[in-house]
């Protein structure tokens, strides 16, 4: 018995794996969330309040910091009359010196961030768009700042966005400014993106900021805000720098986006 | 088990799987400790294992994994059944073997086969290409085994509790659930039944008169 199910369990990974992200099995997938949506919505109202009391519990010291942390931003950006601009503000400044004008004449759709994924592994929301709303599996998605990440599966009234910060979520990214161009690749939720491919020698600093490359074969725009350049650093013996690159948008705190109703082939 | 029963007890888990991934796919999101949320349906799938022993940990925990595949997106259908059949599969091992009787255990070891289901997805996961698992390093790895290892001790007696239910036949009354939860379930092999089937010319006497 064992071996028969440990076969079974093979031979659905192969043809899983096989069948992409449109195939028999994201239709699976998708049939299973569509079903499963007002379930969700019943048993989260329902389980809601408990939740949050044990998420207060467990996360008190955690809240505490974050509390003092606020209060004491909150001190700083009275004195100190708040000098840093918003992220939506930087973005449309680097749109700006792009002399590119963010989203304009790309239709798009605004959303509600109704879920988290439910795995340890991957970084996901849910959103309360779907195909009935002409969303499609790789559209890219934004919100105030910037990029946020694409579609990765859809139903009828919802759909799964992987996020810019998950570990198998890869962007073309350009340095404003340059024509360097590398790949951001996410690093786990509240990581840093790492941008790789970019050669020792090219004129990348922090503070620089990334826009999606937009080249042939790429899946979003050219000219998507994506973050800013954190860290730059150059090993001994390494071929390619080491960049660390802060995203935009606000991965953590996502309540409302926009689906850029978009394909490559309009690109 | 009739078929009746069987089909009640099949009907019965799979409502115990939907309420599971219903439960994980919301109150889950609430339970993140460090950013890393409880696994009840891993924790269902050795909770079988612990109360139907290994026949039946095989298969409910691979249905479990199967339902909780078809809520996630970025590994292919099919790698948390097979993570959760080889858990509970082990997990019921070792009760048949080692552990019968003895509920006190059951915290202890749901959290030990939740931490091996979570090492077989990792590692099946990275054979098969899903590179992603890895890539936020060793220590994160271990964050989020030692706070799914604590949420599955925490959970393990409800859990088991309610696989105890759904496992039983339909005539069960309050007693016999927690009679089945210490004992596992009617049916399911102890230590010395299991090493008789392995050698049953130990317990057979020889006729008279052939050597």
């Amino acid at each position: 018995l064992l071996l028969v199910l440990v076969l079974l369990g093979v031979t659905l990974i192969t043809l899983s794996d096989r069948s992409g992200s449109t195939g028999i099995f994201a239709k699976v997938r998708s049939y299973a969330r569509e079903a499963a949506g007002p379930f969700q919505s019943a048993v989260h109202s329902a389980l809601q309040p408990v939740g949050n009391f044990i998420y207060g519990a467990v996360n008190y010291q955690s809240l505490e910091r974050q509390n003092q942390y606020l209060r004491e931003q909150l001190a700083a950006d009275q004195a100190a009359a708040v000098q840093a601009a918003s992220e939506e503000e930087q973005a449309q400044a680097v749109m700006a010196q792009e002399h590119l004008s963010y989203l304009s004449g790309i239709p798009s759709v605004a959303a509600r961030v109704v879920g988290l994924g439910s795995s340890n592994f991957e970084q996901s929301i849910e959103i309360d768009m779907g195909s009935a709303d002409g969303v499609v599996v790789g559209q890219p998605v934004v919100a105030s700042g910037g990029l946020v990440g694409s579609v990765e599966s859809v139903s009828s009234h919802l759909a799964s966005v992987s996020v810019l910060d998950d570990p198998g979520f890869t962007v073309g990214a350009r340095v404003v400014g340059t024509g360097v161009v590398g790949a951001a690749v996410g690093d786990g939720e509240g990581n840093p993106l790492q941008v790789e491919d970019v050669n020792i020698g090219e004129q990348v600093k922090k503070g620089d900021a990334l826009v999606t490359s937009g080249l042939p074969l790429e899946h979003f725009p050219a000219g998507l805000p994506v973050g800013t350049v954190m860290s730059v650093s150059s090993p001994s013996g390494a071929l390619q720098l080491v960049i660390r690159a802060r995203p935009f948008a606000d991965l953590a705190d996502l309540q409302f986006v926009r689906v850029l109703l978009w394909s490559p082939q309009q690109g | 088990l009739t078929r009746g029963s069987w089909a009640t007890a099949t009907l019965k888990v799979l409502a115990v799987l939907a309420l599971g991934v219903l439960v994980q796919t919301t109150f889950g999101n609430d339970l993140r400790v460090h950013d890393v949320a409880p696994d009840f349906m891993m924790l269902l799938a050795v909770s079988s294992g612990f109360v139907g022993g290994p026949d039946q940990g095989a298969v409910v925990g691979f249905s479990s994994g199967f339902v909780a595949d078809l809520f996630l997106q970025g590994t292919p259908v099919g790698l948390s059944a097979l993570a959760g059949c080889l858990a509970g599969f082990s997990v019921g091992w070792l009760r048949a073997n080692y552990l019968r009787g003895r509920l006190v255990v059951a915290p202890l070891v749901v959290a030990a086969g939740t931490v091996l289901a979570l090492a077989l997805y990792v590692v099946v996961g990275y054979i098969v290409g899903q590179q992603q698992l890895v890539a936020p390093g060793d220590a994160w790895l271990v964050g989020v085994a030692a706070v799914e290892a604590v949420y599955a001790a925490v959970f393990a007696l409800p859990a088991v509790a309610l696989m105890a239910w759904a496992l039983k036949r339909p005539s069960a009354t309050p007693a016999a659930l927690s009679q089945t939860a210490v004992e596992g379930l009617p049916g399911t092999p102890d230590r010395r039944q299991l090493a008789a089937a392995r050698s049953p010319r130990r317990h057979r006497r020889s006729p008279a008169g052939v050597r």
